[in-house]
């Protein structure tokens, strides 16, 4: 066998520059490393973000809660009964939304009918008033009592009314 | 001492500091294998850039069974086979190696020996260099050239009593 050293000479082998020009030639054609890698990467950071996104919408949902709850607690007990009472009567409304259209057979059904929207309409001007009054002066037991028979009234004609089918369900 | 199968792993993974370690480590054996067979410096390195970037861009064909050096070797001799028979120049030597005697006394044996060796067939220079000169095996050669182990034992035993009877006429 023939040691490489004496059988290649210096001009068989390559010179440094020729070496460097080669190797970057030949690095610009190399693959470049795996872009899946990133995607992965990029994957578990989007759930990641997301999963903060609803942890962070729950705590908001809480703490919007919590503090809508300490306002209410704080309220005097006239006012949240007469938010209780209009709460009661809105709900009801939303069922009831339309008044009824139907032709009535006797002219005193009719009658009756006109009277209990009149009566209606003068119980929710007594209470836009006594609302009024309350802004004003701050809630009082005479008012609250008023709030609370003008309420009860008002909760007992819309039950008349519907059980007479004036109010359609 | 580098783990040079280490080394392929990384470049799997297409590690840029496994292929400029693997590239140092055998540039300078590939070139100068490829320099007995052209003396034309550009496409030389041209052999030996397809070289290179056919195999780090197949790295994961290599089953690691014969060693990288045979791997990067054949296909550098496919590169340059396939531009010779582009060229129609298979058989064709480099004249201007065979002009090249005019060096260094101390060298004369080698410019001797390169004279003696470009008479010889493309192939038969092949074997004998990568046999006798690089230590590659007749198992490795044959994988190389794609050609049968005996071809390749053939073939060197050719090129060793032509080299014997030319040097001897040069001797006398």
């Amino acid at each position: 066998m023939i040691s490489p050293e004496d059988f290649y000479s210096n001009k068989d082998l390559p010179s440094r520059a020729t070496k460097k020009a080669m190797w970057r030639r030949i690095e610009q054609a190399l693959p470049r490393p795996h872009a899946p890698l990133l995607m992965v990467s990029d994957r578990r950071s989007f759930v990641y973000g997301m999963a903060a996104a609803f942890v962070l919408y729950l705590a908001g949902v809480g703490a919007f809660n919590l503090i809508k709850q300490s306002i209410e607690a704080a309220q005097s007990p006239e006012v949240r009964l007469e938010k209780a009472y209009q709460s009661a009567i809105g709900e009801l409304e939303s069922i009831v939304p339309s008044y009824v259209t139907r032709t009535m057979d006797a002219p005193h059904e009719q009658g009756k009918q006109h009277s209990r929207e009149q009566q209606l309409t003068l119980v929710n001007e007594a209470l836009a008033g006594i609302r009024y009054e309350i802004d004003r002066n701050g809630p009082s037991s005479v008012t609250s009592e008023r709030v609370r028979d003008l309420y009860s009234l008002k909760l007992r004609i819309l039950q008349q009314m519907v059980e007479n089918g004036d109010i359609e369900l | 001492m580098h783990d040079e199968s280490a080394l392929i792993g990384l470049a799997r993974q297409k590690s840029r500091k496994a292929f400029t370690r693997l590239y140092e480590l055998h540039v300078e054996s590939l070139f100068r294998f490829l320099h007995k067979f052209s003396s034309n410096d550009i496409e030389l390195e041209e052999w030996v850039q397809r070289a290179f970037i056919k195999a780090f861009r197949s790295i994961d064909s290599f089953d690691g069974r014969s060693r990288f050096g045979s791997w990067l070797f054949r296909i550098a001799i496919n590169e340059m086979k396939s531009d010779r028979r582009r060229l129609r120049q298979l058989e064709e030597m480099p004249e201007e190696l065979a002009g090249e005697s005019n060096i260094d006394d101390d060298f004369a044996w080698r410019s001797t020996m390169d004279v003696l060796l470009n008479e010889l067939s493309e192939q038969k220079r092949m074997v004998f260099i990568l046999f006798e000169v690089e230590g590659y095996s007749h198992a490795e050669i044959a994988a190389m050239l794609e050609i049968h182990e005996g071809t390749s034992r053939s073939l060197l035993m050719r090129a060793k009593q032509e080299l014997k009877k030319k040097w001897t006429a040069e001797v006398q």
